[in-house]
């Protein structure tokens, strides 16, 4: 085809303008139809998918930026709130640790005062142990009394009583009831 | 089966058949007893029975003293049942037990007068704690 | 009081020897035809009353007894005291009195028999006053209706079965429940918190070192100056144990009758209807129903009718009861305890299934009851308790699918997780009662959820934490709360703030 046309353009080679700078208009026109061509099928097929593979990269990276700007806000947050609930952990322990204090103050306090009210509890019950002792000898000394005038009693009547006394007891005693 | 009898019922009738001199009513008695097998209640029977003569007007009391008694201080003892118990009749069983000491001791069926020595002793022997 | 009072003794002796030289004259007797088991029968005396006392010579001692049966040919007198020194033959006279025994503020931190006498070893009791054993309970008009709490400490009691002043409150259950372990914490609450109610504890056949840790711990306590021990073992004459919880009520009603208050703990009825059984069937009484005499109700319920809550006109005391029956296998429909359920205003069922579990005290929520309820209640109590049952019922009736687990739809979760951290709140240990503004605070805590995010089994803990905080920082607000009336709305924000920091330290 190329080898017809340039024998067309030779064919048709004339004296004008054009020739005489050197510009063959029949190559021109060709050339500028292959041009044409050369553009079309360009931007047909090969522009296209170029022209969509850097919009692609584009929306990529800016997706990507996107992504990151988003990922460090997070990471921010996540920091942040990590920090708050660490603080207030903190915060709680140091509360549990009080309460726990003063727990084991009033247990301390508890038991102290436990300790001292045994202590007085074995003095009361020394003290209330030597009472039931002091009873206990009263007790035996009163029954013993007791007991050596009652025999005191039966010696001595048995000794001295007799017939006549006793008939002089008995009556009086019946005078007195009458 | 008939309802036992109870004893204050048959001392009531002994007594009063003793008060109406029947002399036979003691054999009787002893006779039921052993018939109705009762023979181991006849010391409470006697008891009932010297009740139910107390109660119409005689006694009898048994005298416990340590030595022996004249007779002007036995006739008091008597005087003295009879007005404390309203009996018309006092029979008097006396008794001698030295171990007493001293005093006198009445009992009669439902009532007692210890004025004895050893009951003092034991009075004040009972004031132990 | 130490030094050997020589003079004291010796006036003693003198006036001994000087009732010698009175004569009296003819006295009435009679004499013992027969003595065995505790029984002496008496020929003569003719003039004996019912219940009379009867003295007994028997070598120089004097024995006592009271007349029960009064036969036509003889009396049943039943013996105070040892029969072996009576004999036959012994003369009986008369004493002159019915039963009395001594009574009045002398007889608080004494440990007696129920005759009067110590059994402490301590001096002998100087009474001024006797009251009498057996006597009729207040009339009708006499009485007014049951309107002040007797706080007992313990939590389930107090906010499910209130026991007013006046009330008689029967606990029940098998062996080794921890009947008397509830009755001794009430008693250890009047204590601590100073309410001024004496303690009576009458111990009917218990063992003599039962009564002894008893008394060293009521001593360790600071409770027994307010308490009398009226006390009788299993080897006294069946007589003293008949007699002992009628004596305990004679001392307790010296302070109802003077404007004071009175609590009763007779440890264990079922004892006292044993040993009037033993008794009544060697008097030749015709036996009933599990050879218990015909009026086995009547010996209960004459008891029990004289603790009341007196009107203003006769001074406005009270005296409480809470006597004890023990069951067999839980059996509350055997004669003894169904005779005493009717005579009492409620009941406090302890279930041994309960005690094994470990919920102690073992009180069985839905058996138990109080028919005086919230009459007697504290206010501020009485605002918590209805969730508190309210809590309790579904659960109980939601408890046998917890081993479902993770079958159950989100409401039912709810209420048996509610249900289980109620229980675990109410247990109690021993002699550690708690005080209204503690019980508040420990019911309002759980039953407005506030606690349901802590696990069961530190629910404990978590009470103890809140309850010490606010101890620590609202001692005053805590005071107030404690005197009973209802919680202001600022008290249960403090309540609640408490709680919730507390709860966070227990969680999961």
């Amino acid at each position: 085809m190329l080898g017809s046309l340039y024998s067309f353009a030779q064919a048709s080679s004339g004296d004008s303008v054009f020739t005489s700078i050197g510009i063959d208009w029949k190559i021109l026109i060709f050339q500028g139809v292959a041009f044409l061509v050369l553009v079309f099928v360009i931007a047909k097929w090969v522009m296209p998918p170029l022209v969509k593979a850097v919009d692609d990269r584009q929306k990529k990276i800016e997706e990507a930026t996107e992504a990151a700007t988003q990922a460090e806000k997070n990471a921010k947050k996540a920091e942040e709130s990590t920090q708050s609930k660490l603080d207030e952990a903190r915060q709680q322990a140091a509360d549990i640790v009080a309460t726990a204090k003063q727990e084991a103050n009033a247990q301390l306090e508890a038991s102290e005062q436990r300790a001292e009210q045994k202590a007085e509890a074995i003095v009361t019950n020394a003290r209330e142990q030597i009472e039931k002792d002091v009873i206990a000898a009263k007790k035996a000394l009163h029954n013993e009394t007791i007991e050596l005038v009652a025999l005191a009693t039966e010696k001595v009547v048995g000794k001295t009583v007799d017939k006549s006394l006793d008939n002089k007891t008995i009556s009086e005693a019946l005078k007195e009831v009458r | 089966m008939s309802k036992k009898l109870s004893r204050r019922t048959i001392a009531q009738y002994c007594a009063n058949q003793i008060i109406a001199k029947d002399d036979l009513i003691i054999k009787k008695l002893a006779a039921f007893l052993v018939d109705s097998n009762r023979t181991r209640e006849a010391i409470l029977i006697v008891r009932d029975i010297e009740s139910a003569l107390a109660s119409s007007g005689t006694v009898v009391a048994r005298v416990v003293v340590a030595h022996e008694l004249q007779a002007s201080v036995e006739a008091e003892i008597k005087k003295f049942i009879a007005h404390s118990t309203d009996a018309t009749k006092v029979a008097m069983q006396v008794t001698t037990d030295a171990s007493l000491l001293g005093g006198i001791s009445i009992d009669t069926p439902d009532h007692r007068f210890d004025d004895t020595v050893q009951g003092k002793l034991k009075t004040l022997r009972a004031n132990k704690v | 009081m130490s030094e050997l009072s020589v003079t004291e003794l010796s006036e003693d002796l003198r006036r001994a020897i000087e009732s010698l030289e009175k004569t009296e004259g003819l006295s009435t007797v009679g004499i013992v035809t027969r003595v065995g088991d505790g029984v002496a029968w008496v020929h003569g005396l003719r003039d004996a009353g019912f219940s009379e006392v009867l003295e007994i010579e028997s070598d120089g001692k004097t024995v006592e007894a009271f007349a029960l049966n009064l036969n036509e040919d003889e009396i049943g007198a039943v013996l105070l005291g040892e029969d072996s020194s009576v004999k036959a033959g012994a003369k009986v006279s008369l004493k002159g009195t019915v039963l009395e025994v001594p009574v009045g503020e002398e007889m608080l931190g004494r440990v007696v028999d129920p005759l009067g006498r110590p059994l402490d070893g301590g001096p002998a009791i100087k009474a001024k006053k006797t009251g009498l054993v057996e006597r009729n309970a207040v009339g009708v008009m006499g009485r007014k209706s049951v309107h002040e709490p007797l706080m007992t400490g313990i939590m389930s009691i107090d906010a499910m079965f209130p026991i007013g002043r006046g009330q008689r409150e029967l606990i029940i259950g098998d062996r080794q429940t921890g009947k008397t372990a509830l009755a001794i914490d009430t008693m250890i609450n009047q204590a601590k918190q100073k309410s001024g109610v004496v303690n009576v504890y009458v111990a009917i056949g218990q063992k003599l070192s039962k009564i002894a840790r008893l008394v060293d711990r009521l001593k360790s306590e600071g409770v027994m100056e307010q308490t009398i021990i009226v006390a009788t073992g299993p080897s006294d004459p069946a007589s003293l144990l008949y007699l002992a919880p009628y004596a305990g009520t004679a001392m307790g009603e010296y302070f109802r009758d003077n404007k004071g208050h009175a609590l009763m703990v007779y440890d264990d009825l079922t004892k006292h209807a044993v040993a009037y059984r033993q008794m009544s069937l060697l008097l030749r009484r015709p036996p009933g129903r599990e050879a218990f005499p015909g009026d086995v109700f009547y010996l209960h319920s004459r008891l029990l009718e004289r603790s009341a809550k007196l009107s203003d006109d006769l001074g406005a005391g009270s005296l409480t009861a809470l006597p004890i029956i023990e069951t067999q296998a839980g059996d509350i429909s055997a004669y003894i305890p169904t005779n005493v359920i009717s005579i009492t205003d409620g009941q406090i069922f302890l279930e041994t299934d309960l005690f094994y579990q470990g919920i102690r005290p073992a009180i069985s929520a839905g058996l138990s009851v109080s028919r005086v309820g919230g009459a007697a209640q504290t206010k501020a109590i009485k605002s918590v308790s209805s969730h508190l049952k309210l809590g309790l019922s579904q659960f109980r009736e939601l408890a046998s699918f917890t081993q479902f687990g993770s079958d159950l739809d989100e409401a039912t979760k709810k209420q048996i997780d509610r249900g289980q951290r109620l229980t675990e709140l109410l247990k109690q240990p021993q002699y550690q009662p708690m005080s209204i503004w503690e019980q508040y605070v420990s019911i309002y805590a759980v039953s407005e959820g506030i606690f349901d995010a802590v696990g069961v089994d530190k629910i404990k803990d978590a009470q103890a934490a809140v309850l010490t905080k606010l101890w620590t920082d609202y001692k005053k607000d805590m005071r107030e709360l404690n005197k009973g009336g209802k919680a202001t709305d600022e008290v249960n924000k403090l309540i609640v703030k408490a709680a919730k920091s507390a709860a966070k330290g227990f969680e999961g």
